[in-house]
């Protein structure tokens, strides 16, 4: 029984750092794609491309986080592991979910609204402001399913 | 509030002044010259002559510049390329110009025309080695290739299935022909004579098997072999040539700095002839208007008087409907942060400067959000030394600053939530376990075992903001006069939303203020509902919108709640932060040089961190400022003072 428990809360670590990182790395992707294009034409943007290139990266380091917080939470790295029963095992990976869902679908958005801001700084580099608020709106979402998962996880006794 | 007051100005002055004014007026720098609107009829536009010439003049510049960095040896550094050094030139010296171009530019276009015609003669040169390496396996001198009197010869390359037909072909037309064969890639190149008299027979046969003889881009002497040594030979002479002219090319470098000043010379004379364009004028006099602070306005009268008697300066306080430009002042701190405003969008004339508001808030959330002592400690460390050694210009200079403070925010930050580059300060050698007491000492929170309280600490700074921003608002309508409207609209706001955190005070703890928040939350209700629908004419349409107005609180808690992301950043920050030293553990448990292998995973990912995590808190925390904070009470649309005077790129004036 001991061991099956271990298994939901794995998963659930699995699950946040996976799906997040997949988000961010298609969200990434997109923005570079748009960023490749305006440096075909203006090399010089290469800083503030980056910067909106970035944006869309945060959802994966969020999933590792909450990832992170599971591994220590069920003392994986170092200490003693802890007993976890089904029960607490599957709490855990439902605990993870809202950062691993949200993560993956707010990664691909925000790369959209970052490749979109990236052709406004092609246009308008003065802009470049405007042009980073943008995407850290939909990131909001991402921020606030982390904070879920970390007062989820908070939440259960071990 | 920490918008310069500024006046416009009208100077009315005879013609032959006008050229010496707007010289004053440039080197004064304080002035944004700017059109007429609306002008009466008797003022026509002036014309300027030399606007072309000055432009042509500067391409011209800029071209030998360009030129020059094209060839030059010592490419600047990336730091270098990124902030590049100013040349500094002495105001009187740069007035006085008079570095002359002409040579160096006409020597520039010279080498590189020179320069073209060796580029198109190697690639010619190169064609022709490439050809003749396919062929260089024959030996038989290329003068011999197309015929005599009586005969006809040419160059095939007879693929190896074919060789055979050919020959037979060939021997069936005659015996007046004669082949000599050499090894090629796809088989044999073939030279082949023969009489004039088989010469339509024998191209039948070719075509017949469609082998095309071989079409020399130009004649050749000797073998293959011979004209190839000939190219390479050329080739090699081309090469040095064009050598040399790159080492002519870099004896112009030492014209740099010459070119760069005549380059910002030329900028500032084109500035000053599309200002005069701006001009208008009448018969005998021509106006110059545009905009300066009221404190400056008796130095320009005093440089005017220098020059002559024969102009008149009128100035007056802005009228209604007219935009002037918004310069912000703000004091020695506040200004560092105007750099988020301006992000947003200058306010207008009338409304006040967000600022020295923002600036506080901005500080304190970008603090929370890094939340950790040795990342702002290098934050701050970037953020004020880098300017120190870095040629900056001053917004640069205030954005560093910023980042700078930012980090300082962050040591707080970090000393109360007890994350030092995350816990790693728990786990030093027990000889310095007097660090670990001094860290533990100075937290407040610990948001890792206990994220509550942190949690709530970052809504409670919310609801503050929040506050604040609509008590701005009030002032704003109070101070112009809408009394209704900052009583009904704004005021009444504030009491209800206040009240309500009183009560919710209340019903947690302390069961005191429940009685005093009740009966306020209940009337500043009531005041709302009986007010927030008198734009409504139907007095049953009065009272819905009133009560529908109360939902209002909805979008002021959904504001609220966003603050919580100030909570999580920081968190985030902190334990990805644990998550290297845990890994730099990890791997520095290994034997042999297992504990470099750890101290660069931990300290790779702490740079990632450090990056990653304030590129984040600077988002998030302006986004708060502009969608929480701003939209309470903030008007942009205003346009930056841009006062007329040296622009350069290059130098800089001393």
């Amino acid at each position: 029984m001991l061991v099956d428990g271990l298994v939901f809360a794995l998963l659930g670590s699995a699950l946040a750092i996976g799906l997040a990182g997949i988000g961010s790395a298609l969200g990434v992707g997109i923005a570079g794609e748009a960023g490749a294009g305006v440096m075909t034409e203006d090399p010089g943007k290469f800083g503030q491309v980056l910067l909106l290139q970035a944006l869309p990266g945060t959802q994966g380091i969020y999933g590792l986080l909450a990832g992170f917080w599971v591994l220590i939470k069920l003392g994986l790295f170092g200490g003693t592991p802890v007993a976890v029963t089904v029960a607490q095992g599957m709490q855990i990976m439902f605990a993870c979910l809202p950062i691993a869902i949200v993560g993956l679908l707010s990664g691909i958005s925000q790369g959209k609204t970052a490749a979109a801001s990236i052709g406004l700084i092609a246009r308008r580099p003065e802009e470049t402001g405007k042009a980073i608020i943008l995407p850290a709106m939909v990131e909001t979402y991402a921020v606030l399913s982390l904070l879920a998962t970390i007062l989820l996880l908070n939440s259960i006794k071990l | 509030m920490a918008i310069s007051k500024v006046k416009r100005i009208h100077i009315v002055a005879h013609h032959s002044l006008k050229g010496a004014i707007l010289a004053r007026l440039q080197d004064l720098g304080v002035m944004e010259v700017v059109t007429e609107e609306n002008p009466s009829p008797e003022l026509l536009p002036s014309s300027s002559s030399r606007k072309e010439e000055l432009e042509r003049m500067l391409g011209e510049v800029r071209y030998c510049l360009d030129f020059l960095e094209r060839y030059r040896q010592d490419k600047p550094g990336a730091l270098e390329s990124f902030f590049p050094r100013p040349v500094e030139v002495k105001k009187e010296d740069f007035l006085r110009h008079s570095f002359s171009y002409i040579p160096v530019y006409r020597a520039c276009l010279a080498i590189e025309e020179q320069l073209n015609q060796i580029r198109a003669v190697i690639n010619k040169l190169n064609t022709n080695l490439e050809f003749l390496k396919r062929i260089k396996n024959v030996e038989v001198p290329l003068e011999y290739i197309g015929g005599t009197r009586f005969t006809f010869s040419c160059l095939l390359e007879v693929p190896r299935e074919k060789y055979a037909t050919l020959e037979e072909k060939l021997k069936e037309l005659g015996r007046e022909w004669l082949m000599e064969t050499f090894p090629s890639p796809r088989g044999f190149w073939v030279f082949l004579v023969g009489h004039r008299d088989l010469e339509a027979q024998i191209k039948e046969v070719l075509q017949m098997l469609s082998l095309v003889p071989l079409v020399f881009p130009q004649a050749f002497e000797g073998t293959p072999e011979e004209a190839m040594h000939k190219v390479e030979t050329r080739l090699h002479e081309v090469m040095t040539e064009r050598e040399l002219l790159y080492q002519k090319a870099l004896r112009y470098l030492k014209f740099e700095r010459d070119l760069k000043v005549t380059h910002d010379y030329y900028s500032v004379l084109l500035e000053r002839e599309e200002v005069e364009r701006a001009i208008l004028q009448t018969r005998e006099t021509s106006l110059i208007s545009g905009w300066a602070q009221e404190e400056v306005i008796p130095a320009i009268e005093e440089s005017l008087r220098i020059i002559g008697r024969e102009w008149v300066l009128y100035q007056r306080d802005p009228q209604e409907g007219e935009k002037p430009p918004i310069d912000l002042r703000n004091g020695i701190w506040t200004r560092n942060f105007e750099v988020l405003t301006r992000l947003y969008g200058l306010p207008n004339y009338t409304e006040l400067d967000p600022t020295p508001f923002l600036s506080f808030f901005f500080f304190l959330f970008f603090g929370i959000c890094l939340g950790d002592v040795i990342y702002g400690l290098v934050l701050a460390l970037l953020g004020f030394f880098a300017p120190l050694f870095l040629p900056l210009s001053e917004s640069a200079r205030r954005f560093f600053h910023m980042l700078g403070w930012g980090g300082i925010a962050s040591i707080g930050a970090g000393m109360a939530t007890g994350s030092w580059l995350g816990d790693v300060f728990d786990y030093l050698p027990s000889f310095l376990s007097a660090v670990t007491q001094f860290k533990k000492a100075l937290t407040v929170i610990d948001p890792i075992n206990n994220p509550l309280p942190m949690l709530i600490f970052s809504l409670a700074l919310g609801v503050v903001q929040i506050l604040v921003g609509i008590g701005l608002s009030f002032v704003k309508e109070w101070r112009r006069k809408h009394f209704a409207v900052a009583i009904m609209d704004h005021l009444s706001w504030f009491v209800f939303l206040v009240s309500i955190v009183l009560y919710l005070l209340g019903v947690t703890g302390l069961q005191v203020l429940k009685g005093v928040a009740l009966p306020l939350v209940v009337g500043s209700a009531l005041f709302l509902v009986a007010t927030q629908g008198r734009a409504k004419k139907n007095p049953i349409m009065k009272v819905l919108s009133g009560i529908l107005s109360l939902y209002g609180v909805v979008s002021y808690l959904g504001d609220v709640l966003s603050y919580s992301r100030l909570f999580a950043l920081g968190l985030s920050s902190s334990i990805i932060a644990i998550l290297a030293r845990t890994l730099g553990m990890l791997f520095g448990g290994s034997p042999y040089i297992g504990w470099l292998i750890g101290l660069l995973i931990a300290l790779l990912f702490n740079v990632f961190n450090l990056l990653m995590s304030g590129l984040g808190a600077f988002v998030h925390s302006a986004r708060l400022q502009y969608v929480e904070f701003f939209t309470k009470f903030y008007e942009n649309g205003g346009r930056e003072f841009k006062p007329f005077g040296y622009k350069t790129k290059y130098i800089k004036l001393s």
